[in-house]
């Protein structure tokens, strides 16, 4: 398998991660007021940190794009 | 200097500036469909970035917003749930979309479709669809924009002056510089947006409260907790099910990259790699929504009682005692966000209509000139269209558009096997979208008969898949030739 194939397998992965964290059931359990992350409720912060996460996953993905523009194919 | 003049001033200043960033790539593109429609697929990711980030954000964004934050609190938050998940397939659709319509010529969405399937029918509907769907959608920034105008100015502008003023100053910019107008329009209002949103969202928490945590906090103690749990409120005011929160944060995920006006926006980028860049930086845009929904919070326990949730952040800006000049720029900053997406809706209304529909219809085929001087006629048309119902009729539009987004859903299934789907038919392809309207369609209207208390447009969804893949399998396959142009559109061309 290249690298191309392996880094969007792990893209997916992460993908589903961050779709179970923000939505149910993962963010049921981090969707109380309390306590305060940086003056914001949890509820709030625990979804900006994984908008932060997702920018940081696809920023990933597109470095290593284009650090290999030879793919032979793209998904 | 009088409050209102000076508010006056910093707003035709704001438009003025508007009006030149959108006409002056007129002098570049070419006078062609191409140049119109795509910016002769020469956008770069700057300007792309800015044309992503600001159309999706409209003056729903900036008055809705702070709306739900007040009224339903954690309800709000889904706002950033789904926009972090619908711009994802856009990093892997784009591109062969760009592709493709770098190869051959496609400018819609809708004519990529019916090349793959086959079908002038499909092209012709998805066309009429996406019209019916964005008249609404523009009538709303139209009457976002008259409407902050009005409450600033004290009534000095009536609503009707107002949209009237803002959207021919769009018209214009649209009409000599299409797409270019809209993208370059776009990154000055975008910029105007996020720096309004970031100022308002961070200064008013401190001055009311003395700092976001004392808000928080302060809104705890007055008991609100409930409206900071996630999912928040229901708009009568009981809390959210996990149901609803999430059947809705799936349903505009999905339907997110498939708005006709969104989606065509990866045929005028200039490279693969531009367009990615800019799909990448997009959360960047999307914090902006941040500081959007703490100013919906600082209202909750100052300003109680406000019925109208969509007006709170006007409301609010009018009973602090705030310099002019502030609220001169609040204002251009909520015509920036209304005029950036409806500028947008406006080009691609006029653009799909005549291209996917009309063209399909007439015996002879248009030339070049001929359809760019259609799509211009009818971006006037268009436009006045949406006016007329911005200013005479006063239907609820916000839920006719709220309606919309389990029925945009519908596209995403096909667009998804148009590429990575071999076996998919034109059948089943017209089974499952037809299928998966009328389903959705059953459900929003009669809501009660649905078995679980989900966004209608997760049934539409399931009947869509179901059908598109029992129908495609039940056919004949598709010319292969034909399909392969698309499935392999992956490949780097050579």
């Amino acid at each position: 398998m290249n690298s191309y194939k392996r880094n969007r397998i792990i893209f997916a992965v992460i993908f589903v991660i961050i779709a179970l964290a923000t939505n149910w059931p993962v963010y049921q359990w981090m969707s109380g007021a309390e306590p305060l992350i940086f003056g914001l409720p949890l509820s709030f912060a625990w979804l900006i940190l994984w908008v932060i996460i997702g920018f940081f996953t696809l920023l990933w993905l597109y470095i290593s794009d284009n650090r290999e523009p030879e793919h032979p194919e793209d998904l | 200097m009088e409050t209102t003049t000076v508010i006056l001033i910093v707003v035709s200043v704001y438009l003025l500036i508007s009006l030149m960033t959108g006409i002056i790539p007129y002098l570049r593109i070419s006078k062609s469909v191409t140049g119109f429609v795509v910016g002769d697929r020469n956008m770069n990711a700057f300007i792309m970035y800015f044309v992503i980030g600001a159309s999706i954000f409209s003056a729903f964004a900036f008055l809705g917003g702070p709306g739900w934050a007040y009224s339903r609190g954690a309800a709000a938050f889904y706002l950033i749930g789904y926009g972090i998940l619908g711009i994802v397939p856009m990093y892997f659709l784009g591109p062969r979309t760009w592709r493709l319509g770098k190869r051959y010529g496609y400018v819609t969405q809708a004519e990529l479709l019916a090349d793959r399937f086959d079908s002038r029918f499909l092209s012709i509907i998805l066309g009429f669809l996406s019209v019916i769907v964005l008249i609404p959608y523009l009538t709303l920034q139209m009457k976002g924009a008259g409407y902050v105008l009005d409450v600033i100015s004290e009534g000095m502008i009536p609503e009707w002056v107002g949209a009237g003023v803002t959207y021919i100053i769009v018209l214009i910019y649209v009409l000599y510089s299409g797409v270019m107008g809209v993208g370059w329009s776009n990154a000055f209002q975008g910029m105007i947006m996020m720096v309004l949103a970031w100022v308002l969202g961070l200064y008013l928490p401190n001055a009311l409260y003395g700092g976001v945590g004392n808000m928080f906090s302060e809104i705890m103690s007055a008991g609100h907790e409930a409206m900071l749990t996630a999912p928040g409120l229901t708009a009568a005011g009981d809390p959210w099910s996990w149901w609803g929160y999430g059947s809705a944060v799936f349903v505009s995920a999905v339907g997110f990259s498939v708005w006709p006006h969104f989606f065509m926006r990866s045929f005028a980028a200039r490279s693969e790699r531009s367009l990615r860049l800019s799909i990448v930086m997009y959360p960047t845009f999307m914090m902006f929504l941040i500081p959007i929904l703490l100013i919906g919070f600082a209202a909750i326990i100052y300003f109680p009682g406000v019925e109208q949730a969509d007006s709170i952040l006007p409301y609010v800006l009018m009973r602090l005692e705030l310099p002019a000049i502030v609220i001169g720029l609040f204002c251009a900053g909520t015509l920036a966000a209304s005029m950036s997406s409806g500028d947008a809706i406006l080009h691609s209304a006029a653009s799909v209509g005549i291209r996917d529909s009309i063209s399909k219809l007439v015996r002879n085929p248009l030339t070049d000139r001929q359809e760019h001087i259609l799509m211009r006629i009818s971006v006037v048309l268009i436009g006045f269209i949406a006016y007329l119902f911005a200013v005479v009729l006063d239907v609820s539009l916000v839920a006719l558009l709220l309606g919309s987004y389990g029925g945009v859903a519908q596209i995403f299934p096909i667009v998804f096997a148009a590429f990575y789907w071999k076996r998919a038919t034109k059948a089943g392809a017209l089974a499952g979208l037809f299928g998966g309207l009328a389903v959705n369609m059953i459900f929003l209207i009669f809501p009660e008969m649905a078995p679980f208390p989900m966004h209608e447009g997760v049934y539409g969804l399931a009947a869509n898949v179901i059908l598109l893949v029992s129908v495609s399998l039940l056919t004949k396959p598709d010319a292969p030739e034909r399909v392969k142009k698309f499935t392999d559109s992956g490949r780097i061309p050579e």
